[in-house]
C-alpha cells in the first residue's frame, strides 16, 4: 500500500509539474491562479496519503449506510481490535462487477474481492488473479464446518479460491394473518397449490405479488422454482452435469406449467414489468396480494414499516412440490456473493486472515442477522442462543430449515449460481418471450440446451458437487 | 403582432413551463415525504414536510466534502477545456488551412466512440501511469472527453460571425490574436459561456469515470457519493431525492447567474452592419 | 480566411490534440482491435477475425436494437429540436428569458433521478398508469416511447439554451428592418433566425445523430432493455455482452458499429460543405 501510494505521488507530481510549467510559461494570469490552486490541493491530498498503516481494502456492492454500519460493527471492528495497527477500509462501489474487472485486470483493485457468485470468482481464479485459500481454511478448521458443496463449487484445479458469504434459497413469504383468517393452509403439493391460488383469486386478491422493474433477472427466480419442484433436483443435477438434456420433456413440461401459472396467478405482464420491491411487498402486507415467491433476501424488507405497513404477521414456507415424484420439503439453494483475496494484494496474509476471521466470528455473524438480515447467512453453524432477540423469528426458522434441508440433501439448484453467464441470460430473457407467446416452451428449452452445452464444453459452468 | 399571436406565444411558453415544472414538483415532494408515504402515495402532496431528509442526505453522504471534490474537478476541467478548445475552435472556424476539414472530422470521430468499453484500456493505461485515484488523472479524462464537443460547438458560434468584421480589424493593423480577443470573442461570448455551463454540468454529473478511477472515500465527487445511498435491494428514495436536488443545485445556480449576466443581457451587442 | 504558417496553427490546436490523442485515440484503437478478438475481459484474448461481426450482424437481438435506435434517432432529430427552436425564438420575442432557467433545470438532474421521477409518473398503481389503464413502461409496445418522452423532457431545455445563445449574435437591426417591412412572426423566424443560427442547428443535428446511438443510461435506469427486449438499444446490448456475458470482443464489435453509424452523420457535414457550399 505504502509503496504504491508513493509511486502514485511521483506520477501525480510528474503530471502536475508538466501542467504547471506549461501554464506558467505560456499561460495568462487566471490560468496561473487556477494552476496554483490545483497544485495546492494536490499537495494537501498527497500529505494525507503519506500516513498509512497496515490496511485491508474491500470493495463492497451497493449497500445502505445502515446495513454497512452493522457489518462494520459486528465483523470488522472485532478484527481491528484484535489486530492493532490494522485498518479495514470498505468502499461501496456501484456497478461493482464492472469496476472490479477493470481494476483487477490492471493489477490493482481491492484486497478483498467480492463477486456475484462462484461463476465470476472462478473466472478470476482461472486467470491467476486470486489467492488460493486452502491452507487458511484448513488452519482455521473451517473445512469441517462449511458444507463441502460450498467449497467445492469455488474450486479451480482442485484449489479453493472463494468462500460464499450468503447462502440463500427460494421459498414463499406469505401474509400469515390473511391465511389464518381465511383458514388457508400452506400448500405442500401441486393440487393444494392450485386450489389455494384459485381460492385467493376468488376473493379478488392476487395470489403471487411479483415485479421485475428494478432487476430484470427476477424472472429466473420462478423458473428455478418450477424446474426444481416439477422436474426434481435429481434431474436438474443430471442436466447441470451434462448427463441429461435441458430439452428433455420433463423440463419442457415444467416451463409449460409455469407459463400457465404465471398467466393465472401472477400480475399481468405489463404491470409485473413496472413493479419493484417497494410495490409488491406492501401489496402483500395490505392484503392486495397473498404471497411472495422469493429468496432469503426478502427478509430484509420484513421488519421495515415502509415495506410492510400493516400489523399483519408474515410466515415462511418452502415452495410446494409440483410433481408426485418430487419430495417435500425441498429448497433451491443459491449463493448470493462470494469473497476472495486478490493475488496482487500488498498484504495477502493479512487479507486472508481477515476473511477467515469473519467466518469464525460466530457472535458477530449472529448479530449480523439483526443488523443486516438476508445478506450474511454464512455457511457455518451459528448457535441459536447467540442470535439476538430482535431478529425476526420467521427469519431464524427459515435459516435453520434451509440449513437442515441442505445437510439432509433435500435441496435444488438455483439458476443464478449454477449456470454459465449466457445460459443465465437466456433463462431470464427468453422466458418473457414464452409469456408473451412469442415462443413455445419447447423452443425455449431447446435454445437453453444449445447455449448450455457450449458453455459446458468451454468449461465455464461452475462444477456441481455430487448430491449426497 | 396581433393579440391572437401574442396570446399563442405566451401560452406556448407557459405550456413549456408546466411541462418542465411538474416532474420537478414530484422530485421535490418526494424528497419531503417519509418512506412509507412515498411508497403508498408517490405523486401526492406530502402530508408533512420532512426537511430532515435533507439533513440526512447532507450527512450520510458527507456532501460537504463531495461538493469540494466536485468543484475541484469542474474548475480544473473548465480551465483545461477553455485553454485548449477556444483557440482550436477559432482556428477551425476562421483559418483556412489544409487539414481543417480533416481535423473537424477527427473531432467528430472522437465523439462517436462509446465510453463504456474505453474504461478497461483507459484504466490499464492510467494504472501504469499512476494516475488512478487522483484528481489530475480524472481532470485529464474529463478534458479529453469534453474538448471535442466544445471545439465543435464553439466553432459553430464562431462561424456565424461575418468575416468582414475580422478583415476590418486586420486591415486596421491588428494581429490575429488581437483580432480574436478584442473583436470576435466579445460577440461570441454567449456561445463560450454556454459551453462553459455545459462542460461544468457534464463534469459535475459524470458518474462512471469517477466511479471507476477514484477509490478513496474522501475523494469521491457528488454523483458517486449519492449513489452510495442505494442498497442492493432497497434504497432510501426520499433521501436520495433530497440528495440529488442538493447535488444539482450548484449547477442550476451557476447557470442562472451566468445566463442572466452574460447571455441574456447581451441583446444588442450585435454587429453594426 | 487567410493562409497561415504552421507555427501559429500548432499553437492554436496543439494542446487540444495532445491530450486528446493520448486519452481518446488509444482506447478507440483498442476497442477496434478488440472487436477482432474473443475475450472474456479477464484471461487472454484470442484472435477470431471477423467472426464477432458475423455473429452480431446475424443476431435478431442486434437487428431489434438497431431498429429501436433508428426510431430514437428520428424522434430526437425532430421533436426536441423543434421545441428548442420555438422556445428560443419565443424567449427572444418576449424577452422573458428568466424562463430559460426553468427549462434548463431538468437537463441538470442526474439521469437516474429523472428515471425515478418518470417511473413514478408512469406507475400503474400510483401514477397516471392507474388512470389510463396501461403500464406504459411495462408494455412492450409503449415502453420505448414512454422513455423517449421522459428524455425529451430532460433534453429540450439544453437545445433551447444552445439556440438561444446562438441567437444573440444576430444583429437586432435585421429584425427591426424586417418588422418595418411588414414581416410577421413566422417570416422573422424563417428568414432571419433560422439562417442566422444555421451552423449551430446543423451541428446539434449531427451531434443528435451521434449521441442517439450512444443512449444507455436512459434505458438502463428505467427498463434495462426490457420488457421483452422492447427497449434494447445498441449500447445496452454492448454493455450486457461485455459485462454479463463476458464477451468483450462482441461488445467491441457493437462499439465499432456504433462509431461507424455516428461517422455516417459526420459525412452529412462534409456533404453540405462540398455540394451545397453551405458554410457550417
Amino acid at each position: 500500500m505504502i509503496v504504491s501510494s508513493k509511486l502514485q505521488l511521483s506520477g501525480a507530481f510528474k503530471s502536475a509539474t508538466i501542467l504547471v510549467s506549461s501554464n506558467l510559461k505560456g499561460g495568462n494570469k487566471p490560468m496561473r491562479k487556477i494552476t496554483f490552486m490545483i497544485l495546492i490541493v494536490l499537495f494537501v491530498f498527497t500529505l494525507m496519503y503519506a500516513q498509512e498503516k497496515g490496511k485491508v481494502t474491500w470493495w463492497y456492492e451497493t449497500v445502505t449506510p445502515e446495513n454497512l454500519q452493522g457489518l462494520i460493527n459486528d465483523l470488522v471492528k472485532p478484527f481491528e481490535n484484535s489486530h492493532p495497527g490494522v485498518e479495514v477500509e470498505i468502499t461501496v462501489k456501484d456497478q461493482l462487477r464492472e469496476v472490479l474487472r477493470a481494476a483487477i485486470v490492471a493489477g490493482e483493485g481491492p484486497d478483498i474481492v467480492m463477486t456475484m457468485g462462484p461463476a465470476e470468482a472462478n473466472r478470476y481464479a482461472k486467470a491467476g488473479l486470486l489467492l488460493p485459500l486452502d491452507e487458511y481454511i484448513r488452519a482455521a478448521g473451517l473445512d469441517s464446518e462449511i458444507p463441502s458443496l460450498f467449497l467445492d463449487i469455488g474450486k479451480v484445479k482442485g484449489k479453493v479460491y472463494s468462500i460464499p458469504k450468503t447462502i440463500e434459497s427460494m421459498g414463499i413469504i406469505y401474509n400469515k394473518s390473511l391465511f389464518e383468517e381465511n383458514g388457508w393452509k400452506v400448500p405442500t403439493n401441486r393440487e393444494e397449490w392450485v386450489t389455494l391460488c384459485e381460492k385467493i383469486k376468488r376473493k379478488g386478491i392476487i395470489p403471487v405479488a411479483a415485479g421485475n422493474s428494478t432487476w430484470r433477472p427476477t424472472n429466473e427466480h420462478y423458473v428455478t422454482v418450477y424446474l426444481n419442484h416439477y422436474a426434481g433436483p435429481e434431474n436438474v443435477y443430471k442436466a447441470l452435469t451434462g448427463q441429461m438434456s435441458w430439452s428433455d420433456p420433463i423440463f419442457v413440461k415444467a416451463i409449460e406449467m409455469f407459463k400457465n401459472d404465471f398467466k393465472k396467478y401472477w400480475p399481468d405482464f405489463s404491470t409485473y414489468s413496472t413493479m419493484a420491491a417497494e410495490d409488491i411487498v406492501p401489496m402483500v402486507a395490505m392484503r392486495q396480494a397473498a404471497m411472495l415467491v422469493i429468496g432469503t433476501w426478502g427478509f430484509q424488507w420484513m421488519g421495515d414499516p415502509a415495506y410492510w405497513p400493516s400489523d399483519d404477521e408474515w410466515g415462511w414456507a418452502p415452495f410446494p412440490s409440483l410433481n408426485e415424484n418430487v419430495p417435500y420439503p425441498i429448497v433451491d439453494i443459491g449463493i448470493g456473493t462470494t469473497l476472495s483475496v486478490n493475488k496482487n494484494s500488498e498484504h495477502p496474509d493479512l487479507a486472508a486472515d481477515f476473511l477467515i476471521s469473519m467466518f469464525k466470528n460466530k457472535e458477530g455473524l449472529a448479530k449480523l442477522q439483526r443488523d443486516f438480515p438476508g445478506e450474511w447467512v454464512a455457511p457455518v453453524d451459528i448457535p441459536s442462543e447467540s442470535i439476538p432477540e430482535e431478529v425476526d423469528p420467521v427469519f431464524v426458522e427459515h435459516i435453520q430449515t434451509q440449513y437442515k434441508l441442505l445437510k439432509e440433501g433435500n435441496y435444488g439448484y438455483t439458476t443464478w449460481t449454477f449456470l454459465g453467464p449466457e445460459t443465465w441470460q437466456w433463462c431470464y430473457e427468453g422466458i418473457e418471450k414464452v409469456w408473451l407467446d412469442q415462443m413455445t416452451p419447447e423452443e425455449y428449452m431447446k435454445k437453453w440446451d444449445e447455449i448450455f452445452k457450449k458453455e459446458l464444453e468451454e468449461g465455464i459452468v461452475p462444477p456441481v458437487p455430487p448430491r449426497r | 403582432m396581433n393579440l391572437a399571436s401574442k396570446f399563442t406565444i405566451y401560452a406556448l411558453l407557459f405550456i413549456f413551463l408546466a411541462y418542465s415544472i411538474f416532474p420537478l414538483y414530484i422530485a421535490v415532494s418526494a424528497s419531503l415525504k417519509d418512506r412509507r408515504e412515498l411508497f403508498l402515495d408517490p405523486l401526492g402532496f406530502p402530508d408533512r414536510l420532512h426537511f430532515e431528509n435533507y439533513a440526512k442526505a447532507f450527512n450520510s453522504t458527507n456532501l460537504k466534502q463531495a461538493y469540494v471534490n466536485s468543484s475541484i474537478l469542474v474548475l480544473g476541467t473548465i480551465a483545461g477545456v477553455l485553454v485548449t478548445a477556444i483557440p482550436a475552435a477559432y482556428a477551425l472556424a476562421k483559418i483556412n488551412f489544409r487539414f481543417n476539414s480533416l481535423l473537424i472530422g477527427y473531432f467528430f470521430f472522437c465523439t462517436t466512440i462509446p465510453a463504456q468499453l474505453s474504461i478497461i484500456p483507459l484504466y490499464f493505461m492510467f494504472s501504469k501511469l499512476h494516475l488512478t485515484n487522483s484528481f489530475i488523472g480524472l481532470i485529464l479524462l474529463y478534458i479529453a472527453s469534453f474538448t471535442p464537443f466544445s471545439i465543435l460547438l464553439m466553432r459553430s458560434y464562431f462561424v456565424s460571425i461575418p468575416n468582414e468584421l475580422l478583415e476590418a480589424a486586420l486591415i486596421d493593423g491588428a494581429s490575429t490574436w488581437q483580432a480574436f480577443w478584442k473583436i470576435i470573442f466579445p460577440v461570441a461570448r454567449p456561445g463560450v459561456i454556454t459551453t462553459v455551463v455545459i462542460v461544468s454540468m457534464w463534469s459535475w454529473n459524470n458518474f462512471i469515470l469517477p466511479l471507476t478511477f477514484i477509490n478513496k472515500q474522501n475523494l469521491t465527487p457528488v454523483t458517486v457519493a449519492i449513489a452510495m445511498l442505494r442498497g442492493k435491494w432497497s434504497a432510501a428514495w426520499e433521501v436520495i431525492m433530497a440528495a440529488s436536488i442538493l447535488g444539482a443545485l450548484p449547477i442550476g445556480i451557476l447557470f442562472a447567474i451566468l445566463h442572466r449576466r452574460f447571455i441574456a443581457g447581451l441583446a444588442g451587442t450585435g454587429l453594426k452592419g | 480566411m487567410t493562409r497561415r504558417g504552421n507555427s501559429k496553427l500548432f499553437f492554436f490546436i496543439g494542446p487540444a490534440l495532445l491530450i486528446n490523442l493520448v486519452i481518446v485515440l488509444i482506447p478507440s484503437v483498442s476497442t477496434i482491435v478488440l472487436s477482432f478478438f474473443k475475450w472474456d475481459g479477464i484471461s487472454k484474448p484470442i484472435f477470431v477475425g471477423f467472426k464477432n461481426f458475423e455473429t452480431i450482424l446475424k443476431s435478431s437481438d442486434f437487428i431489434a436494437a438497431l431498429s429501436h435506435n433508428i426510431i430514437w434517432t428520428v424522434v430526437f432529430l425532430t421533436i426536441p429540436v423543434a421545441m428548442g427552436l420555438i422556445g428560443a425564438e419565443l424567449l427572444r420575442k418576449t424577452k422573458w428569458d428568466f424562463l430559460q432557467a426553468f427549462y434548463f433545470f431538468p437537463v441538470i438532474l442526474p439521469i437516474v433521478v429523472v428515471g425515478i421521477i418518470w417511473g413514478k409518473i408512469y406507475h400503474p398503481i400510483h401514477g397516471i398508469g392507474k388512470y389510463i389503464g396501461v403500464a406504459l413502461l411495462g408494455k412492450p409496445s409503449t415502453a420505448l416511447y414512454a422513455i423517449m418522452f421522459a428524455n425529451i423532457w430532460a433534453w429540450w431545455g439544453f437545445l433551447c439554451a444552445v439556440f438561444y445563445s446562438a441567437l444573440q449574435s444576430i444583429p437586432k437591426d435585421l429584425y427591426e428592418a424586417a418588422v418595418l417591412d411588414g414581416a410577421n412572426n413566422w417570416q422573422e423566424f424563417r428568414y432571419i433566425t433560422l439562417p442566422g443560427i444555421l451552423p449551430t442547428i446543423v451541428f446539434m443535428e449531427i451531434m443528435t445523430i451521434i449521441w442517439s446511438f450512444h443512449v444507455f443510461d436512459w434505458i438502463w435506469v428505467t427498463t434495462q432493455g426490457g420488457p421483452a427486449g422492447s427497449t434494447e438499444l445498441l449500447a445496452t446490448l454492448m454493455y450486457k455482452k461485455a459485462f454479463y456475458s463476458y464477451k468483450v470482443g462482441e461488445a467491441a464489435a457493437i462499439g465499432v458499429i456504433i462509431a461507424v453509424l455516428g461517422m455516417f452523420a459526420t459525412l452529412i457535414y462534409y456533404y453540405l460543405k462540398k455540394q451545397k457550399g453551405v458554410e457550417v
